[in-house]
């Protein structure tokens, strides 16, 4: 008797919270949508990976869920940019202006980072946005996030070659059309310049290049992958015939494994933009014997990939790309790009980011990553 | 005479797995992915002992001299060591589901290097951050076995525990020192350490591992008849007059310095301290007198295999750790569908 009127009661207990709990949720729903009808007028739009969103009119706050599209955002809007998605170390905040060196860092979803969600529903965005290729992973995480969040997503290609377009896009997005588009010229004449040009190096002049990543400079990722993209770009030869890594990237070689493709030129990729001593990989590669019988070693080629204030080359792959496909590309065929590189380096600082580089900083920048100098 | 015979066929045997690591051993100088042919590894090798004139390149030498040299020495070492502590710490719980990582030896030397590459120390300082901490480590393990064991059968089993929740505080810690890392750069370098691996190995690195190893194997080949009788039971041992306590200290910290040393230039290497003393005991029985030094051969000339395979299957290193649990998993099953003879 006891036993049934118990149950009698959980299960009407259960009823009521089921109902409870539906009606709740129905509740923040309708709220939700009334709110963003009546406090601000929205807009669909549809972003690189075909999907429509639905985003406000005006946008003042942005964030990016990984460090491509928060670099693209600084360069572009960066008063409109909510977070950085990690710590930057004081001697890469330099490039930074001043107002914007204490954002908050929010994490972001990449790699094996999270955010502080809550954190950042404080600060409420309007928008995020997701930059880098677009595949089934990237347009996945973007709905999810859309989903857990509440706030609209969208998803930026911003491939070497379509970083012209995405800062369209974006222009257009944020309601920032005329500095859009002047990074945008910017891009597409340095990809269209050095396309053509790369086309006419000649096969047999094609540099052999191995790009050294990790503490040891015994990582590194093949041709194809979108850490490479830079070297593809300016006509080099990757010598890692490794498959390609999705996402991270990073495969591991063996030294023997380098000293049998013997590269040409070989390209340190520095510690992260999060610290790490400076030229680390770079001054291990040029001291160990070890590496001393490599070509590129012998006749002094190894290059260390300027990384200020973001990396020029990978890690992350983002718009610093630009630039540094000019410095490769000059590093490599000098005869076929002739560009003035100091002073190219001196337009992108003051158009991208606002900096006007002294003669010194560009020669602190370029220390270990121009010919002749190892 | 019955005696006499088994002798001689288990001395026939240990000659015989000898034989097979000496081929493994010199087979392994000619496998590469850098062409060098037979005849030069020879002659470049017989260079260093007498003297010839260079018919051979620079890169030849390097290769020869600084990469594979050393990553099979390294392979030798690791191997051995993790098979004799193995073996050691087996006999020593009387416990045939034991590893060298039992007393938390592996998480902390993880911790350790984790923490070194978030600091960006350069490759001698990581490994000897990993090589303190698995001490530190297992001194720990060791510490709560002393004040919370009782009696000293209980002792034991505390000793496990209290190895089993160090190593789930030091999996922790590294859990948020891979946490803190940077995702871009330190992440995938933490991950590849932890995946285990030898081509980073130099001539200093083994020359940093040796000592450590080859003494504690001496230290435990000296008391190997102590670790026998402890291996049949406590009391017996009592009776027969060995100091239990002391012969258990010996045997943890000969086992924890070994596999320290191993794994402090090597990153984590699993399943090479559980198979290798199982397919010994196959081999020998139970005796460690025979299972220390079978379990080092067979350990040395496992890893050396493996290693061959990780460094010329593909353009890619393929992780040891990887291939040693792919290969490991299923011989262990098949193992124990062989096994018809005690555990002990």
């Amino acid at each position: 008797m006891f036993e049934k009127s118990m149950s009698v009661r959980l299960i009407g207990l259960f009823t009521v919270l089921i109902f409870a709990a539906v009606s709740f949720t129905g509740c923040g729903n309708q709220r939700v949508i009334t709110d963003s009808n009546m406090a601000e007028e929205s807009r669909l739009i549809v972003d690189h990976a075909g999907r429509s969103v639905t985003v406000p009119v005006e946008i003042s706050k942005v964030f990016s869920i990984s460090p491509v599209g928060m670099i693209l955002m600084y360069t572009l809007a960066p008063e409109k940019l909510v977070a950085w998605n990690f710590t930057i170390a004081s001697e890469h905040k330099e490039f930074i202006l001043p107002q914007y060196r204490d954002l908050p860092d929010l994490g972001g979803w990449y790699a094996n980072k999270t955010c502080n969600t809550e954190e950042l529903l404080k600060i409420n965005p309007d928008l995020f946005i997701s930059c880098g290729a677009v595949d089934k992973t990237s347009i996945s995480l973007a709905e999810r996030i859309q989903q857990q969040m509440g706030i609209p997503v969208v998803v930026v290609n911003s491939e070497l070659n379509k970083l012209d377009q995405a800062y369209e896009f974006m222009g257009d997005l944020l309601g920032v059309e005329g500095r859009a588009g002047e990074l945008a010229a910017y891009c597409r004449s340095t990809v269209d310049d050095v396309a053509a040009k790369a086309k006419q190096i000649p096969g047999e002049k094609r540099l052999r290049v191995y790009y050294a990543e990790g503490n040891q400079g015994l990582e590194t990722d093949p041709a194809g992958s979108q850490h490479t993209e830079v070297l593809d770009f300016v006509g080099g030869i990757n010598v890692a015939d490794v498959p390609v890594k999705g996402g991270m990237g990073m495969t591991s070689v063996s030294l023997e494994q380098v000293l049998s493709w013997n590269p040409d030129v070989i390209l340190t990729a520095s510690m992260g933009p999060m610290g790490g001593e400076e030229g680390m990989v770079y001054n291990s590669i040029t001291a160990d014997p070890r590496w001393s019988t490599i070509k590129a070693v012998k006749e002094q080629r190894v290059y260390d990939i300027p990384d200020k204030p973001f990396n020029w080359f990978d890690r992350p792959p983002s718009v610093n790309r630009i630039i540094g496909v000019k410095w490769l590309a000059n590093l490599l065929y000098p005869d076929v790009y002739k560009y003035d590189l100091k002073a190219e380096v001196k337009d992108f600082f003051a158009k991208f980011y606002h900096h006007n580089l002294s003669d010194q900083e560009i020669d602190d920048l370029l220390a270990r990553s121009k010919a002749g100098v190892n | 005479m019955q005696e006499h015979v088994h002798n001689s066929r288990l001395s026939h045997k240990i000659l015989l797995l000898l034989m097979a690591l000496t081929i493994i051993f010199f087979t392994s100088f000619l496998l590469g992915r850098y062409q060098v042919m037979p005849d030069m590894v020879i002659t470049i090798l017989l260079s260093k002992i007498i003297s010839l004139p260079q018919t051979w390149t620079d890169n030849m030498e390097t290769v020869v001299l600084q990469l594979r040299f050393p990553r099979i020495i390294a392979a030798l070492l690791v191997g051995g060591a993790l098979a004799s502590s193995g073996a050691a710490y087996q006999s020593l719980f009387k416990n045939p589901l034991v590893s060298p990582a039992i007393l938390g030896v592996s998480a902390g030397a993880g911790f350790g290097a984790s923490l070194g590459m978030i600091l960006y120390y350069p490759w001698w300082g990581i490994q000897i951050l990993a090589f303190l901490f698995a001490l530190l480590a297992v001194a720990a393990s060791f510490l709560v076995s002393q004040i919370f064991g009782g009696s000293s059968r209980n002792s034991m089993t505390v000793l496990i525990l209290g190895g089993m929740v160090i190593s789930a505080l030091f999996q922790a810690m590294l859990s948020c020192v891979k946490y803190l890392a940077d995702p871009l750069d330190t992440l995938p370098a933490i991950t590849f350490w932890l995946m285990g691996g030898l081509s980073k190995v130099t001539n200093s690195d083994v020359l940093f591992a040796f000592f450590p190893i080859i003494l504690s194997c001496i230290g435990l080949y000296l008391i190997r008849w102590q670790v026998n009788v402890l291996s049949i039971g406590e009391e017996e041992a009592i009776t027969l007059g060995v100091n239990v306590n002391l012969m258990r200290i010996i045997v943890v910290i000969c086992a924890t310095l070994m596999t320290a040393a191993a794994v402090s230039i090597s990153g984590i290497i699993g399943w090479v301290g559980l198979l290798i003393p199982h397919m010994a005991r196959m081999l020998v029985g139970p005796g460690f007198a025979l299972l220390l030094p079978v379990s080092l051969i067979m350990g040395s000339g496992y890893l050396l295999m493996v290693d061959n395979v990780a460094r010329n299957l593909t353009a890619m290193e393929i992780p040891l750790g990887i291939l040693t649990a792919l290969i490991g998993a299923p011989f262990f099953v098949f193992l124990l569908s062989k096994v018809k003879r005690g555990w002990t």
